[in-house]
């Protein structure tokens, strides 16, 4: 990955178009001629811990629809799960606005931070989503449980959604209930994707290595496996 | 100085936690230990700070007035947080009012709320799992196999259910698991890997 | 619009109502369905059943309060079944409701009034910061707590006393609603059996787990409660309420089966008009 990261500097990578993003920017269109607010969160986690890597690519992604939303004046509501990522999230979204030139379109209940439980979190965002009628919900973060809620509850209020997150086994719920979803990995690159610097598109190139080394491993794993030979399960498992 | 610290910082102690973690240096372990002992701490002090976080915006609203249906859910919200805070600091987190309001308040809405899931699954469920493709009827007969697969009222139907399931489970879904989880994990040792390096600084608030 | 067509269109109240009634009418009326132990139950079980008199576990409640609907059945079974078993064991708790919840799991459990505190169990309580926390309290479990959730310095435990780390233990069992990647990471490279009781919603994430040795065992869900029950021959909440996931099911399947009818009728009549 740090090579990958080196050899940015000179050579830009690049990475493939996500449906999910490209929506995104339509979304939030959508969500200025009907007049309507984007809801956005983050989910319930933390900008450190277990949940910090989705947390962080939500934040990113936050910036990039703020500044969208700062561009064609449309009203931003973001609901939030945890103190830090409060406090981060109110930056992230002031400095959008500022560097659109609109930091006075912001407005004071832009973001607000529910709870850290998470159901209370849930119920905080499932307010919002029905008392202000979004055209557009993005639930790009850490989710859990509250994940088929939450997007059930966009539809319930007409609104489109696009969903990103890390947690697999939450993932099908928002496929089935989402318009689009960033699927695992494809959500933690998002942010590099948006931000355009090469340096964070060069690390998405690195993983990508290191996956295929991954999958050459498992092959060559599995077939040192059928003819019996178990170092390389051994050495693995260590 | 104000980014560059913070990123000094996290790169100092991701790098002596990971290596406390993947290799045995004795001279690493109390710094490690020590660091760890931090977060936990830095943690339970978070807890206060969403706590109080909570109540400064609801006693702003309050104080604000304006309709009722915006300032009695901020009400009952701040009288339940400090009932509940009294009654565990001063009565005890064993008194029998502490107990009440956790076992009969607390847990039942809980409860309620995923529970909530069940319902809306229902709903997303009949909305769209329809079999337009051929991808999403595959998707539809595996899911509907698996529910008879689960339920003690499939192996009643046919006894060789729960074993379709059991394969469905421990072949195909595991496969795919797999790889999602393999590739979620480098994803997320790249994001880590750009945070602990400086060049993700998100976390740090904006630029 | 024809009433094959209408059947894909029911209002979501209509839905909610009947699912309501279907989940409650069989709590009232049990039916009695037969329930078959699966493989991940069954060996979670003997490794149980295989600790001796004496031996220590850790229990880690990491469950909320919303999940313990699906998770304190499994959790109340192993406790009777460590009980049971003479075993020892430590409760320790990554979430905020953890520790009441362990005090809701004790009261559940007839064989509690024959232990002593201190000596056959302990409550340690709360620790924050998630896997940081779990992490801590695996490397140094006195260092993480010095105070137990009952106020006693954990120095002054009898039971504690030769435990340093979860290297120490005989088994961990951990209930989550969250992951169980967290506990494999930091409880397993202690090398002592590693057992999950686990949400359904996250029981295939621990599956790969489960191949590879990391987890002895696994616990699914309510289903996995009534299993373990049915194996302890002490049936409690779990069986109980596996009548209405059956029923429960059903209805699901059936509202799939309407919506796929309805979608195709509608093909089948828009398909008719463009031929005409």
């Amino acid at each position: 990955m740090l090579v990958a990261v080196y050899r940015s500097r000179t050579s830009v990578p690049k990475i493939r178009p996500l449906a999910g993003l490209e929506a995104i920017e339509e979304a939030v269109g959508r969500a200025t001629e009907m007049g309507k607010p984007v809801l956005f969160t983050p989910g319930y986690g933390d900008v450190a811990g277990t949940n910090a890597a989705p947390t962080i690519a939500g934040l990113d992604m936050l910036g990039y629809v703020g500044r969208l939303a700062a561009r064609r004046d449309t009203k931003m509501a973001v609901t939030v799960g945890h103190p830090n990522t409060y406090a981060v999230a109110l930056d992230v979204l002031r400095s959008a606005y500022m560097v659109e030139g609109r930091p006075d379109a912001l407005g004071d209940d832009a973001v607000t931070f529910g709870s850290e439980i998470q159901f209370a979190f849930t119920a905080h965002t499932l307010g919002r989503i029905q008392r202000e009628k979004p055209a557009t919900c993005l639930f790009l973060g850490y989710f859990a449980a509250e994940a088929i809620i939450v997007a059930e509850a966009a539809v319930a209020a007409g609104s489109i959604s696009i969903a990103g997150a890390t947690n697999h086994f939450q993932l099908p719920f928002f496929v089935a209930a989402c318009d689009y979803t960033l699927i695992g990995e494809e959500f933690l690159a998002a942010g590099a994707y948006v931000s355009n610097d090469p340096r964070r598109i060069g690390s998405i190139q690195g993983q990508d290595w290191v996956k295929a080394i991954a999958v050459a491993l498992a092959v060559i794993g599995v077939i040192m496996q059928v003819f019996g030979n178990k170092s390389m399960a051994t050495w693995l498992g260590k | 100085m104000k980014r560059e610290l913070p990123v000094f910082l996290t790169a100092i102690t991701g790098l002596i936690l990971l290596a406390d973690y993947y290799f045995n240096i004795p001279a690493l372990k109390p710094y490690a230990s020590a660091m760890q002992n931090w977060g936990v701490i830095i943690a339970a002090f978070t807890l206060a700070l969403a706590a109080a976080n909570l109540i400064k915006i609801h006693t702003l609203r309050v104080s604000r007035g304006g309709r009722i249906g915006t300032v009695l859910p901020s009400l009952v919200l701040l009288t339940g947080l400090f009932v509940t805070i009294f009654s565990g600091i001063f009565l005890g987190r064993s008194s029998p009012s502490f107990s009440f309001i956790f076992n009969n308040m607390y847990t039942p809405l809980a409860a309620a709320f995923y529970a909530m899931t069940a319902f809306h699954l229902a709903s997303a469920s009949y909305r769209a799992f329809r079999a337009r493709s051929a991808q999403a009827a595959v998707l539809l007969i595996t899911g509907v196999l698996l529910m008879l697969g689960r339920a003690p009222i499939g192996e009643t139907i046919w006894s060789r259910f729960p074993k379709i399931a059991d394969w469905i489970m421990g072949v195909g879904n595991l496969a795919g698991s797999r790889g999602i989880m393999i590739s979620i994990a480098v994803g997320v040792i790249g994001v880590s890997m750009r945070v602990l390096t400086g060049i993700d600084r998100a976390h740090l608030g904006a630029e | 619009m024809s009433i094959v067509e209408r059947l894909g269109r029911i209002d979501n109240r209509i839905i909610y109502t009947v699912l309501i009634i279907v989940l409650i009418w069989p709590l009232a009326n049990p039916l009695g369905l037969p329930v078959s132990v699966g493989a991940n139950t069954r060996r979670t079980y003997e490794a149980i059943d295989a600790l001796e008199s004496g031996n220590v576990v850790l229990f880690w409640a990491g469950y909320s309060a919303s999940g313990a609907g699906d998770v304190q059945p499994q959790a109340v079974a192993i406790a009777r079944h460590l009980f049971q078993q003479g075993v020892k064991i430590i409760f320790l708790s990554d979430v905020v409701e953890g520790p009441m919840l362990v005090e809701n799991v004790i009261t559940n459990i007839p064989e509690i009034t024959s232990q002593t505190y201190g000596v056959d169990w302990v409550n340690l309580g709360y620790l924050a910061g998630g896997e940081n926390g779990i992490s801590a309290a695996a490397k140094g479990l006195k260092e993480a707590y010095p105070l137990d959730f009952r106020g006693n310095p954990t120095e002054s435990l009898a039971l504690l006393a030769n435990i340093e780390t979860a290297g120490d233990v005989d088994m961990t069992v951990f209930f989550t609603t969250q992951n169980s990647d967290m506990y494999v990471r930091q409880v397993y490279p202690y090398g002592k059996p590693l057992i999950g009781g686990l949400i359904n919603t996250i029981v295939p994430q621990a599956e790969p787990y489960v191949n590879s040795g990391q987890l002895t065992g696994i616990l699914a869900g309510l289903r996995g409660g009534a299993e373990y029950e049915l194996l302890m021959k002490q049936p409690s909440l779990g069986l109980a309420a596996m009548d209405a996931q059956s029923i429960g099911h059903l209805l699901f399947i059936l509202l799939i089966g309407m919506a796929n009818l309805a979608y195709f009728a509608q093909r089948n009549r828009l398909a008719r008009k463009v031929g005409e």
